[in-house]
């Protein structure tokens, strides 16, 4: 294969990376639509957003930390997605901390050394406003 | 096929660009300070393929994370911080492979050199992005 001088080549490969961005970001836009991505993974996609409700500092404090460390499985909106819906939950607040604090072997990982007491009080309290 | 395939493949895949791409950051830097002519060429021989290699594993390391994440392409939390990362290394593993495979295994020392800065760049990118998808895991 002839081989390209130096500066076109650098063109090329900014126009090559700037495509294949361009596709990638298509085709996830294409996957975040429902049939597609439920079809691909197994999981029905989450339902419409749900009514926003106001939340005491400590309960905002709480959704702050669900989003770093619980959103990833249980979704942004808590209905679920790897992990279960956390609307409704009947269980008690030491229950809840529990599984918090040691995880669930084989489904959840235990959040033990990497929150407190006083973050898992807020991130019950904010899991507390998703009962409907 | 369901999420846990796509998550195991995404862990499977991931892993390719990450290793390659530093193992050819590495070779590159011997063949930049290397000495003797006959193993510089062998040293930037090396680099080139495994660039080459580790920007094809990227594409299955992105469609499988995709997949994964039903085409999130930012998110909240610690998938936003991955994200943060992934993008701009896959972006950089795409170009420089692309002018790697375009110029071929003899570029001028000067091009070289500013490539290899932007490897050295691109690899730890890809090492912060392998990082906070590994915290996703394993960071608790």
């Amino acid at each position: 294969m002839k081989k390209w001088s130096e500066g076109k080549a650098f063109g090329a490969a900014i126009c090559a990376s700037a495509a294949v961005m361009t596709v990638t970001f298509g085709i996830s836009s294409v996957m975040q639509h429902a049939p597609f991505s439920a079809v691909l993974t197994g999981i029905p996609n989450a339902p419409a957003a749900l009514k926003p409700i106001e939340l005491t500092p400590e309960a905002a404090q709480g959704r702050h930390l669900f989003l770093m460390n619980c959103a990833h499985c249980h979704a942004d909106d808590a209905t679920g997605d790897e992990g279960p819906d956390l609307h409704n939950l009947h269980k008690s607040d030491a229950r809840i901390h529990q599984v918090i604090t040691s995880g669930i072997k084989g489904e959840m990982p235990s959040f033990g050394k990497k929150l407190g007491d006083p973050e898992i009080r807020q991130l019950t309290a904010y899991l507390r406003t998703l009962n409907t | 096929m369901n999420s846990l395939f796509w998550e195991r493949a995404h862990g499977g895949f991931t892993h390719f660009p990450i290793a390659l791409m530093f193992a050819a950051t590495f070779f590159d830097v011997l063949a930049f300070f290397w000495r003797r002519p006959a193993k510089r060429r062998n040293f930037r021989a090396i680099g080139y393929w495994l660039v080459i290699f580790g920007a094809l594993g990227s594409f299955g390391a992105v469609f499988s994370g995709l997949v994964l994440s039903k085409g999130t392409i930012a998110g909240t939390g610690a998938v936003l911080r991955h994200h943060l990362f992934v993008w701009p290394a896959f972006a950089l593993i795409v170009g420089l492979a692309t002018w790697r495979f375009l110029v071929g295994n003899n570029p001028s020392r000067r091009a070289f050199a500013v490539y290899l800065g932007t490897m050295i760049v691109a690899s730890a990118v890809i090492g912060a992005a392998g990082f906070y998808g590994g915290e996703m895991l394993l960071g608790h």
